[in-house]
């Protein structure tokens, strides 16, 4: 009954690896295109703080570190002129630069500098405009841990915003901290 | 007649697909994923002095200012005059006001500025939000080098 027959080998079943593989191959190329063509580089996106104005003390916008000094004898107006209807690339950059004390009627031009000399390779790549703020801010750079003047940017509605972070990044690495930005007041 | 016998060819697809795991694998952990509040298409202004974004703002409104000083929801909603940025400013700050989960003075006004728009638009923009409410504004730009000016 048993025994007799001979017992037959299992089959062996070939398994083509191959075709297992190509629909996830697709799928995976699939997915690779997708990421690929979303792909962006991560911008080195950083914050520059801000502290809104107080409602008594009207348009100026300040940082957060340090609160106003309220002696007005240290605070400076640095006020940004801008080209106007020049129709080129200039429109709406920084035509001059002056600077006062708050009370002071007068407002003096701050000179444009050549940077080459400058040994700080920050300042090496600034434009001469910015270069001559550099020069006339270190007339009034607060020594660590000294009192820190206070600065109100006033700037042409009309400024690129490119230009007035770039004021604000030459004022920011020169370590003054109270510095507050506003339109230049009508009529003025 | 005798038939020759056939070989099949079969390409070796162990390293190609090695190969592609592995790319999949990078653009899967480098993947910027936008983010619906960071529009992409804002050119942000470059500060060397710009610190790195702090990563406790639990409760932030972003808002986009594009090149002609529109403040952009969508790409189909965009805010123009003074009187609709301070009507978005109020009801995003009644938005944030009702949740009792939030408080008003964590909450960070983070303006996306394009470098190519005016200051005095970026400027309507803030003094809308403080006008609103809002305490905490920070401005965004990329951490570069200064390109001159």
């Amino acid at each position: 009954m048993f025994g007799k027959g001979k017992r037959s080998a299992p089959k062996e079943v070939e398994v083509d690896l191959n075709r297992v593989v190509t629909p996830m191959l697709d799928m995976t190329f699939q997915i690779l295109f997708f990421l690929i063509m979303n792909f962006r580089l991560p911008t080195p996106e950083g914050q520059v703080d801000l502290l809104l104005p107080k409602e008594d003390e009207g348009q100026p916008l300040q940082q957060q570190e340090d609160k106003l000094d309220k002696d007005k004898k240290d605070e400076y107006r640095l006020r940004l002129e801008i080209y106007r209807n020049a129709g080129d690339d200039s429109q709406g950059t920084i035509r001059q630069m002056t600077w006062k004390l708050k009370e002071e009627q007068d407002a003096a031009p701050i000179n444009e500098r050549e940077p080459s000399n400058d040994k700080d390779e920050y300042n090496q790549k600034l434009s001469p405009k910015l270069y001559g703020l550099v020069v006339k801010l270190r007339e009034y750079q607060p020594k660590e841990g000294g009192k820190q003047p206070t600065i109100k940017i006033e700037f042409d509605n009309k400024l690129r915003y490119s230009e007035l972070l770039k004021v604000m990044d030459v004022l920011r690495k020169m370590k003054f901290t109270n510095v507050g930005v506003m339109p230049i007041p009508k009529g003025k | 007649m005798s038939h020759g016998s056939t070989e099949t060819a079969e390409p070796n697809l162990t390293a190609l697909l090695d190969l592609v795991m592995q790319l999949l694998m990078f653009f899967l952990i480098v993947a910027n994923f936008v983010v619906e509040q960071n529009n992409q298409d804002i050119k942000l202004p470059e500060a060397t002095t710009a610190v790195p974004i702090e990563k406790d703002l639990k409760q932030t409104l972003a808002v986009n200012i594009d090149m002609d000083g529109n403040l952009v929801i969508s790409e189909t909603d965009k805010k123009a005059s003074d009187v609709q940025i301070l009507r978005y400013m109020q009801d995003q700050y009644q938005l944030f006001s009702r949740n009792p989960d939030v408080k008003m003075d964590d909450v960070a006004v983070v303006v996306r500025g394009d470098s190519r728009a005016d200051s005095g638009h970026i400027y309507r923009v803030m003094k809308s939000a403080k006008d609103a409410g809002f305490k905490n504004v920070n401005l965004r730009a990329n951490r570069f080098a200064p390109a001159g000016g």
